[in-house]
């Protein structure tokens, strides 16, 4: 709660400096505000604050947990992000304003005790994005990215909507621990709730992008602006999947029977399709598009998994796959080339060896090579689920195969040989966060192995 | 001022939920067959107005009033997203002159 | 019997105004529509003892969002002759997948069996503006205040996308 407050008032404050015209003071404001947030948070792991109560709300450790993580990938993308958004002085603040305000829906959806909190919070987060997307102004791919990521997730909340009404005519309650006891008092199941309960997880699936619900993904994520890609496949999908991970758990007791077996073919189609689709791209963002899509379908094994380390194991897997993003991000806005063909890194890592090493090192944790932290994350989402799913995670481990083949391919670009290749600048904020993730990405498995 | 319900005079809940399910899918159909942008959002207004429509009627059904709570948040979420919706499409009409969504066909593989 | 026949023919006129919705041609046709198929769900929500989401209802989708819709058709001066045209292979099947839909929702819905009202709190007053108001700044007071989050970040989303920018008018 304290954490929401505070987030909220360095928007408005960002807001208000930005008129000053100085993006630098904006930016200091924004990571101060930031930077307190993740240090109040902590602060409420040791002793919980509890100077107001509030119904709808609810601070556990998963919250502190999630919520740090997501306020440090939102600082890393501002910090990323702020060579773009100085460029145009009159906005500067606005952009940076927007992301906070979206990391506050973030922050509802670690904590919400009611279906109230859980839909408020999820448009705080999706909305501020659909703005995000089209942030590029003058640019055609990005109004077009906007334009579908808006009716794509406006067409989600409602048949989230109806799903969420449906629920209520079956359970009478919005508050999730009151929904459980319903559920768990019902003698036979009620149409109406599978009816709901099946919306809602249409539109969770539309909202994370998975297949069948994907088309929306790549073409988004291609058109939006770096930054902005970066924010959605991590900030965005964590907090779309502790919301909708809560809200099963906790509200209707974990998905059982026939949901198992949809989530199941979800999983697997969404791994196969976001794999042989990225075998054949040629735009790293596109790529990273289809890859997240891949990482949808993992990810969607710890919804099945019944146990108390499920949470746990979810963060683990968002924790890892955000460092990659944060770097292959950093790298594309190095690059910044308009087409982002993945040609155009040809030899990157040579040219600019310590940015080319942070990236190398990504793609090798996105594939889930031992040291780094992305083998952490699938090793414990993989073994949760061994013993119930045995073919799935066989599949999952198949389809891990194929992936390598194409971040390889981007690696052997990359360090492959080019005389004319230039060398490309590296501005001393995107030094520090290729740093900052280059330690997130070696060292981090050893913060999950605390964590857990 | 207490007005006897719906239900007591012999309607059956059932009855609301067919209609908001009908104006759901004529919602799901309009944004499948229209094309121009200002008319999807407006089917997309249509999709919400089912789900309080719903809401409304199970809290009237239950007695109790969150239900209506609810609505007013949708209300709120609706205008919000009209608000960004409706910018965004001006956005896009400056750079592309139209708001026929079959011609956003720039990102394609 | 009047009560129902009052009923029916109310969700009979939202069913065939939101259908014009959907059908009209002329943009402008359908926002009016829209404007009426809202008007006839106020009407529904008065004979479901919702009077005061009624009137909400009327102030703010009949009244500040269609007018905004209103206000950006005529804003991009759209007119029928440029009204993008569907082939008839998309209407098709659009409209099967739609009534397949609706089918399935109809077969679950026909022979559901509807939770009973047990609740000790019942209040035939619950739609007045009193008792949604003591819950709206009690129970749920923190989703009120922290849907202000969302209008302002909408407010500068709209503002920062909207706003032709300085440069372009020069």
């Amino acid at each position: 709660m304290e954490a929401i407050i505070i987030l909220f008032s360095t928007g408005i404050v960002s807001l208000f400096i930005a008129m000053t015209r100085k993006p630098i003071l904006v930016l200091l404001t924004a990571l101060i505000g930031v930077t307190v947030t993740a240090i109040v948070m902590s602060i409420n792991w040791y002793t919980p604050m509890q100077w107001v109560k509030y119904d709808g709300i609810e601070t556990d450790y998963f919250t502190i947990i999630y919520g740090a993580t997501a306020t440090l990938f939102s600082f890393l993308f501002i910090l990323i992000g702020y060579s773009k958004f100085s460029k145009e002085v009159y906005h500067t603040g606005d952009y940076i304003a927007i992301l906070i305000f979206s990391l506050c829906g973030a922050l509802c959806l670690f904590s919400f005790t009611d279906l109230f909190m859980f839909f408020i919070g999820l448009e705080i987060l999706s909305i501020p994005m659909y703005v995000m997307a089209g942030s590029n102004k003058k640019n055609l791919l990005s109004s077009e990215a906007a334009m579908k990521y808006f009716f794509t997730g406006s067409f989600a909340t409602g048949v989230l909507l109806f799903g969420i009404a449906c629920v209520y005519g079956a359970l009478g309650t919005f508050q999730l621990k009151e929904m459980s006891e319903a559920i768990a008092a019902m003698k036979n199941s009620s149409a109406l709730l599978q009816v709901g309960m099946i919306l809602i997880l249409a539109g969770f699936l539309f909202k994370v992008g998975a297949v069948p619900f994907h088309f929306w993904g790549p073409d988004v994520y291609s058109g939006s602006p770096n930054v902005v890609t970066g924010f959605m496949a991590t900030v965005v999908k964590l907090a779309a999947f502790c919301g909708f991970l809560r809200l099963f758990q906790l509200g209707f007791n974990g998905l059982d029977g026939f949901f198992v077996e949809i989530l199941i073919a979800v999983s697997v189609l969404t791994m196969f399709v976001g794999n042989l689709s990225a075998l054949r791209q040629t735009k790293l963002k596109r790529l990273i598009a289809y890859s997240s899509i891949t990482h949808v379908g993992y990810a969607l094994i710890c919804l099945l998994v019944k146990n108390e380390h499920t949470p746990a194991y979810l963060w683990t897997y968002f924790f890892a796959y955000g460092f990659s993003i944060v770097a292959l991000i950093t790298v594309s806005m190095i690059v910044n080339d308009e087409n982002d063909d993945i040609d155009r890194y040809k030899a990157f890592a040579r040219t600019n060896p310590f940015a080319g090493f942070v990236m190398i090192l990504a793609l090798l944790s996105l594939a889930g090579v031992p040291p780094l932290v992305g083998f952490f994350g699938k090793y414990l989402v993989f073994s949760s689920a061994i013993e119930q799913y045995p073919v799935l995670i066989i599949i999952a481990l198949i389809n891990s195969g194929i992936a390598i083949y194409y971040y390889l391919k981007v690696i052997l670009t990359a360090i492959s040989k080019d005389d004319n290749a230039e060398k490309s600048t590296v501005s001393p904020l995107h030094a520090i966060v290729l740093s900052i993730s280059m330690f997130g990405l070696i060292l981090g498995g050893f913060v999950t192995f605390w964590v857990n | 001022m207490i007005l006897s319900t719906v239900f007591e005079a012999g309607i059956s809940i059932q009855y609301y939920v067919i209609l908001s399910a009908i104006l759901f899918s004529i919602g799901v159909i309009g944004v499948l067959i229209r094309k121009n942008a200002i008319v999807l959002l407006m089917c997309i207004e249509l999709m919400l107005n089912a789900a309080n429509l719903l809401l409304v009627a199970f809290s009237s059904y239950f007695e109790q009033s969150d239900g209506q709570v609810f609505v007013f948040f949708i209300m709120v979420v609706a205008a919000a997203e009209a608000t960004v919706g409706l910018s965004i499409l001006i956005m896009a009409y400056r750079n592309i002159r139209t708001v026929d969504v079959s011609l956003f066909n720039q990102l394609k593989d | 019997m009047s009560i129902d026949l009052i009923i029916y023919l109310l969700g009979g006129l939202t069913i065939g105004s939101a259908l014009m919705v959907i059908i009209s041609k002329h943009p402008v046709r359908s926002v009016l529509y829209l404007i009426l198929t809202f008007f006839l769900i106020s009407a529904n929500y008065i004979m479901l003892n919702a009077q005061f989401v009624a009137i909400v209802n009327i102030i703010v989708y009949a009244g500040a969002i269609m007018v905004l819709f209103l206000f950006v058709l005529m804003l991009l001066n759209l007119s029928k002759e440029n009204e993008p045209k569907t082939s008839l292979l998309v209407k098709v099947s659009a409209l099967i997948s739609g009534s397949l839909l609706l089918l399935v929702l109809l077969a679950v819905f026909k022979d559901a069996s509807f939770l009973s009202i047990e609740n000790e709190v019942s209040n035939p007053n619950h739609g007045l503006v009193q008792n949604l108001g003591k819950l709206l700044f009690t129970k749920y007071v923190l989703p009120f205040e922290v849907s202000s989050i969302l209008f302002i970040a909408a407010m500068v989303g709209a503002v920062l996308l909207a706003k032709r920018d300085k440069n372009i008018i020069e």
